[in-house]
């Protein structure tokens, strides 16, 4: 007998398939029908046995007296003619899963039936319009997609240009926002005075605003004779100093060149005043050298 | 009691089982542990095959009439003696066998083909029909299949799979991978099929 079962079979499970079969003498089935209910590894067991004496079946591997036995007492159940049918779809279903475990079970093959082919036949045709009206719906889009892309393109090009733009923008805005922190701190703007001469010409007028703590003076020099100086800003009704500098240098880079000083906001009242410029070369006594009017307005 | 009033209590249908009736059996049957049903349900598989291995022709109804006797002792006595609960089981199984047996040589006409020795053909149903339910089958499986866990698809792949080759071998190599004992083995595989098998059942009903 060349059939699956019996080959490495234990002789236990011989006699479990024998009694599935109903094969064996009244006493032993007897034995076996109770303990196929109250011994739980018999129970297990026989079910395995007989899983496997179906699936033997189902595969075409029982010959002899026990496939004759099988379909003369095993089938004559619907129970059992429904687990026959279960194990050859079953296995059928098994026997596809390797390839699939990893991923999904897709549809098992099934028998065509003529309904199922109509509905084939129909949705082959639903499906080849359905490419037609795609296929045509791919042409418009490709077109649409090279018309955006050279837009896009464009696009680009104008974005490249703000970006440029915004980046001159973004330093110019940066000065001003430097400007406009040192002058919050105090560092002060230069008020550039010029020389008086002897010709009546207008004094300067001189706004401060608020908040600042010194203001700023650029002194232009007729000549850059000396190399030191040192300012004097006086009150001219009074001819009193009010504030007086240390020794400064002129700034020889500036054209003219001028001296420049810083004096406290604090100081300075709406009124006349006049700076008292006077120079010096190294080791030598300070002279006047000139003189720069100017009218401070109210804050 | 009569035979006939017992034959007749076999074929009527069974009277509603009350709540604490149904949760002392299922208590009993655990005897001490608490399996939350499962037992039964296992006591209730042993049963079915068990009438149906005898070629009765509804074993499912000999099943639940067995659990149902074993309920109203269990109602009336309050407790069973005789341990363990499967071998009071069994006994009272076989009260319901020969019961079972005896209706029919009264009921069955002496010229009936014994079911036992016919060989029943498979579903009379014609082509088209068959076809159908062979479909409607195939697709229960197909869903049912798809509800199983890559561990359990595996497992069933390496137990089931190429049934014309020798399974032992393979069988015994998943065993030792999986770090279990054959039977243990066995018992998993056939757990799945045979949820597999009624989750298919339950599927063809509700279709």
């Amino acid at each position: 007998m060349t059939i699956f079962i019996p080959r490495g079979l234990a002789q236990e499970d011989r006699q479990l398939v024998r009694y599935i079969l109903g094969l064996l003498p009244d006493k032993d089935a007897e034995r076996l029908d109770e303990q196929s209910i109250v011994d739980d590894e018999v129970a297990a067991r026989l079910r395995s046995v007989e899983n496997d004496l179906v699936d033997a079946y189902v595969c075409g591997t029982l010959d002899g007296e026990w496939l004759e036995r099988f379909e003369s007492w095993y089938l004559a159940s619907p129970r059992r003619r429904d687990k026959v049918k279960f194990a050859r779809q079953f296995l059928n279903a098994v026997d596809r899963l390797p390839t699939q475990a990893a991923t999904a079970v897709t549809s098992l093959p099934r028998p065509v039936s003529r309904r199922q082919k109509f509905i084939w036949l129909a949705s082959a045709a639903v499906l080849l319009l359905a490419c037609g009206v795609l296929l045509r719906q791919d042409v418009r889009l490709r077109r649409g997609l090279l018309d955006a892309q050279h837009d896009g393109a464009a696009l680009d090009r104008r974005e490249r240009e703000l970006a440029q733009q915004l980046g001159e923008q973004r330093v110019a805005n940066d000065v001003l926002r430097k400007e406009v922190e040192r002058l919050r701190t105090g560092q002060p703007l230069a008020l550039v005075l010029r020389p008086q001469t002897r010709a009546a010409a207008p004094v300067s007028a001189i706004a401060v605003p608020p908040g600042l703590d010194v203001v700023a003076f650029e002194l232009e020099l007729e000549a850059s004779d000396f190399s030191q100086y040192q300012v004097a800003l006086k009150d001219p009704a009074t001819t009193r100093i009010v504030w007086r500098s240390g020794v400064v240098t002129p700034v020889s880079s500036r054209r003219p060149p001028a001296v420049a000083v810083t004096v406290p906001a604090s100081l300075l009242k709406p009124q006349h005043y006049s700076f008292e410029l006077s120079g010096r070369t190294r080791g030598a006594a300070f002279d006047v050298v000139g003189s720069y009017a100017f009218q401070m307005e109210a804050r | 009691m009569s035979p006939a009033v017992l034959t007749q209590e076999i074929g009527q249908e069974e009277p509603t089982l009350t709540e604490a009736a149904f949760t002392r059996l299922l208590t009993w049957l655990d005897d001490g542990a608490d399996s939350e049903g499962e037992r039964y349900l296992e006591v209730r598989r042993r049963l079915v095959a068990y009438f149906d291995r005898q070629n009765r022709p509804a074993p499912d109804a000999l099943a639940d009439h067995t659990l149902n006797r074993i309920c109203k002792t269990l109602e009336k006595s309050g407790a069973i003696a005789t341990k363990p609960p499967l071998r009071y089981c069994y006994v009272v199984a076989r009260f319901v066998l020969l019961e079972d047996l005896r209706r029919e040589r009264r009921h069955v006409r002496f010229d009936d083909v014994r079911h036992g020795n016919a060989v029943t053909s498979p579903a009379s149903a014609d082509g088209d029909d068959a076809a159908f339910i062979q479909e409607r089958r195939l697709e229960c499986l197909d869903r049912c299949l798809r509800k199983l866990k890559p561990e359990q698809q595996d497992l069933i792949v390496g137990y089931y799979g190429d049934a014309r080759r020798q399974r032992i071998d393979r069988r015994r190599d998943l065993a030792a991978r999986l770090g279990i004992t054959m039977n243990a083995l066995g018992i998993r595989a056939w757990r799945i099929r045979a949820a597999l098998e009624n989750c298919v059942g339950a599927c063809c009903k509700d279709r």
